[in-house]
């Protein structure tokens, strides 16, 4: 390279090594501010891995508790906080505790402003109660479907009910990208993956209304976000159990996945992950049990882990409490799931009764809508006469890899130990934001003790969802698969 | 600056953008800014420069040099000077808003005048219509170069993306050498001609690209061309470089810039 060249090169080296990717350090409150702002997340009490479960937004607290303060619900009449060393305001804050963002990188925002740039408040793209909060909050809830969307994401509604929600009947987005469910092993997440992709059956139909435990970054995608509705979601999802099975049969069965890192897809950074590190590189589930015969037992297991190193489950059966506790061990960057099957005996029983779920529309928008982006991949079966494609694109939706092996860290019949609710009061102060695990320890798993969970991002490559390595793979293998792709490819 | 060395600047500027993407500190504090302009009255005036709407963007530009042929036509001929000038008239009529962007359909007219000492004088005009999307906010990964330059913690901007579908551009020129001063009739057509304007507190800059420049008349040719403006305060410096198949030109103006109105909207 000649010297006249060398030059820029190396200025530009200069000046792009100082800019180079932040990690916060974690962060955890230990004193508690006295106001609560309307934005504030109170929590109904912490999962047991420490994250906030079932929080409610403050002003939706001070309203029902009437406190007498700020009770807005506009977060456009409010200032964001998002820096700890953010200037005084002129207007009261929206809340304590710093917001995280991720924002659009995609050219088409920055460059030419025609995606991620409708927000009414401006913010092209992703604000979080992220890092403040351990970096995720845990709900749980009814599950139903809303869509496959054209950034890949597999789109759910989780209904809180009246006793988790944020806010009074405000429903919460689920987003998964369906490139990180390729190797999905559990047999409900592949029959739901080729209700999707294959069109097995009728998505919303499969799904159904079902109970679910949802663990996740909480946040606004504010392109979507109004005066009176946020659009909240969880996105990306750390963990998710589904009950699976039917509840008046003998068995119980939950499908579940745990990972410690996910993208927050169409408007965010692209090659950006969210990562949380659970307690004690832990994650606990604590799923209630309903099957109709008195005696519960565990009865098997069908797991896998992806993603590199190996995982351990461990499994407390609380017959007085009809709970199980589910701690599941996993490395780092591994994906974790199955389902998880509890069988009942012995005389009838009279479980309590649960909560008829709302009626939930399709989606939160308020109505069916149409599935544009499973139209399109309709298209692909009408073209193949002979079937061969459907099986090219089967196999990219569920890819033979190699599954790890789970290691069974033990079963154990015992107290699951009683949930704790937060007793939050008008002058108590903010409550704080997230807790040190509190897991029992279970089985044979090592155990530290408590730990608060961590969050922060790390740099990784969004992966594709099936349809895109179908196509690149196929797209000038066959007429069918060349239509195919470019009706998929376009809007 | 040598060709290799200025397009490694510019892929330095680029790249720069690119890792500042993954910088969380400075996008925490963009949407610390974009807080400030939501809940900052006094701010949110002096942003009022770029947060305004224009209903019209006039721009008048009484002194021009071209070099080769004036606005690419044929007043001067290879290697001739012409001297005049013009003005620019464009509007967005607003059909949609969206948070903070107004997508609609664009008109633009423009006026010029050119005159080759001793050889040929021209005047003419273009009329442009398209469509545009108009974004306020704050500029997303901003690049150190940017910064560099005008450097601000807290910088709002407007973009202005242009898509003119049509643009047509007629001009009439007078042969002064030739007895009786014959007038040739020049006429040229362009389609899908994009333009980016980012617009600061007090400057701004805009490119514009054309490559499907047809000149139909006095003879058939493809053409194409590239535009560049910047301004500061009234200032507006511009310059515009292109060709036929048959010739090449660069025209540069100095001018005044002025922005009227809040926009004209139809929703």
């Amino acid at each position: 390279m000649k010297p006249s060249v060398l030059k820029p090169v190396i200025v530009s080296l200069l000046f792009c090594a100082c800019a180079r990717p932040e990690q916060r350090p974690p962060r955890q409150e230990t004193t508690r501010p006295k106001e609560i702002r309307r934005f504030d997340l109170i929590p109904r009490g912490y999962d047991l891995n420490g994250f906030s479960l079932n929080p409610e937004w403050g002003w939706s607290f001070e309203r029902h508790k009437h406190c007498g303060n700020d009770q807005s619900r506009d977060p456009s009449t409010c200032s964001w906080r998002f820096l700890e060393d953010e200037s005084s305001t002129p207007l009261t804050r929206c809340n304590t505790y710093p917001m995280s963002v991720d924002f659009s990188n995609q050219w088409s925002t920055w460059l030419f402003g025609v995606t991620c740039s409708d927000s009414f408040l401006i913010y092209p793209g992703h604000v979080n109660w992220g890092d403040s909060y351990g970096g995720a909050v845990t709900f749980e809830g009814t599950l139903t479907w809303d869509n496959y969307a054209s950034d890949g994401d597999y789109n759910f509604v989780l209904d809180p009910g009246p006793e988790g929600e944020p806010g009074p009947a405000v429903l919460i987005g689920v987003e998964i990208n369906s490139g990180d469910f390729r190797a999905v092993h559990s047999k409900w997440f592949q029959d739901f993956k080729d209700a999707v992709h294959l069109h097995t059956a009728d998505v919303g139909d499969f799904v159904g209304a079902r109970k679910a435990i949802v663990t996740g970054l909480f946040g606004v995608d504010a392109e979507h976000m109004s005066a009176r509705d946020m659009s909240v979601e969880l996105h990306p999802v750390y963990a998710m159990a589904v009950r699976v099975g039917d509840s008046k049969a003998d068995t119980d069965v939950w499908a579940f996945f745990v990972r410690s890192r996910g993208d927050e897809g169409f408007c965010s950074h692209r090659d950006r992950a969210h990562a949380v590190r659970f307690g004690n590189s832990k994650y606990t589930f604590r799923l209630p049990l309903s099957c109709a015969k008195a005696d519960l037992k565990w009865s098997r297991n069908d797991l896998c882990v992806t993603g590199g190193g190996g995982a351990e489950l461990a499994i407390r059966v609380d017959q007085k409490r009809r709970e199980a506790l589910v701690t599941i061990s996993l490395p780092e960057t591994g994906f974790v799931d199955g389902d998880l099957r509890f069988e009942c005996t012995g005389p009838p029983f009279q479980a309590a009764a649960e909560r008829t779920p709302r009626p939930v529309p399709r989606n939160r928008a308020g109505a069916d809508r149409p599935e544009p982006t499973q139209h399109k991949l309709e298209y692909l079966r009408l073209l193949d006469s002979n079937g061969s494609e459907m099986i090219e694109l089967k196999e990219m939706v569920n890819p033979q890899e190699a599954c790890g092996t789970v290691r069974d860290a033990g079963v154990d019949f015992g107290d699951a130990g009683e949930f704790s609710g937060a007793q939050v009061e008008c002058d108590g102060g903010l409550p704080l934001p997230f807790v040190a695990s509190q897991a029992p320890a279970v089985g044979r798993l090592a155990d530290a003790g408590p730990q608060a969970p961590e969050s922060g991002v790390v740099e990784r490559a969004r992966p594709n969802p099936p349809e895109k390595d179908y196509c690149i793979r196929r797209r000038h293998q066959s007429a069918a698969a060349r239509a195919f792709c470019a009706h998929v490819n376009s809007d | 600056m040598t060709t290799p060395r200025a397009l490694l600047g510019v892929f330095a500027a680029l790249h720069c953008t690119a890792a500042l993407a993954d910088d969380r500190e400075d996008e925490a504090r963009t949407a610390a800014c974009i807080d400030r302009y939501n809940t900052d009255p006094a701010f949110r005036d002096a942003q009022n420069d770029i947060l305004e709407n224009p209903a019209l963007t006039l721009r008048i530009r009484p002194v021009g040099l071209s070099l080769g042929s004036a606005d690419g036509n044929d007043t001067g001929g290879s290697g001739r000077r012409a001297y005049g000038g013009g003005f620019d008239a464009d509007t967005l009529i607003t059909l949609i808003t969206g948070g903070h962007t107004r997508t609609g359909l664009t008109a633009g007219i423009s006026g010029t005048g050119y005159w080759t000492p001793d050889r040929t004088y021209a005047f003419g005009g273009e009329v442009r219509l398209g469509i545009g999307r108009r974004r306020y906010g704050v500029p997303l990964l901003e690049s150190k170069v940017l910064r560099f330059i005008r450097p601000s913690k807290c910088r709002f901007e407007r973009l202005d993306l242009g898509l003119d579908l049509f643009r047509w551009r007629v001009h009439w020129v007078t042969n002064t050498q030739t007895p009786g001063q014959p007038t040739t009739f020049v006429s040229s057509i362009a389609t899908v001609v994009p333009s980016l304007r980012f617009s600061y507190a007090d400057w701004g800059w805009r490119v514009m690209l054309s490559v499907t420049d047809v000149r139909m008349v006095p003879s058939v040719s493809w053409g194409a061309s590239v535009g560049l403006e910047a301004f500061w305060h009234l200032l507006s410096i511009s310059v515009l470089g292109g060709g036929y198949l048959d010739h090449a030109y660069v025209t540069a103006n100095l001018g005044l810039r002025f922005e009227f109105g809040t926009g004209l909207s139809l929703n």
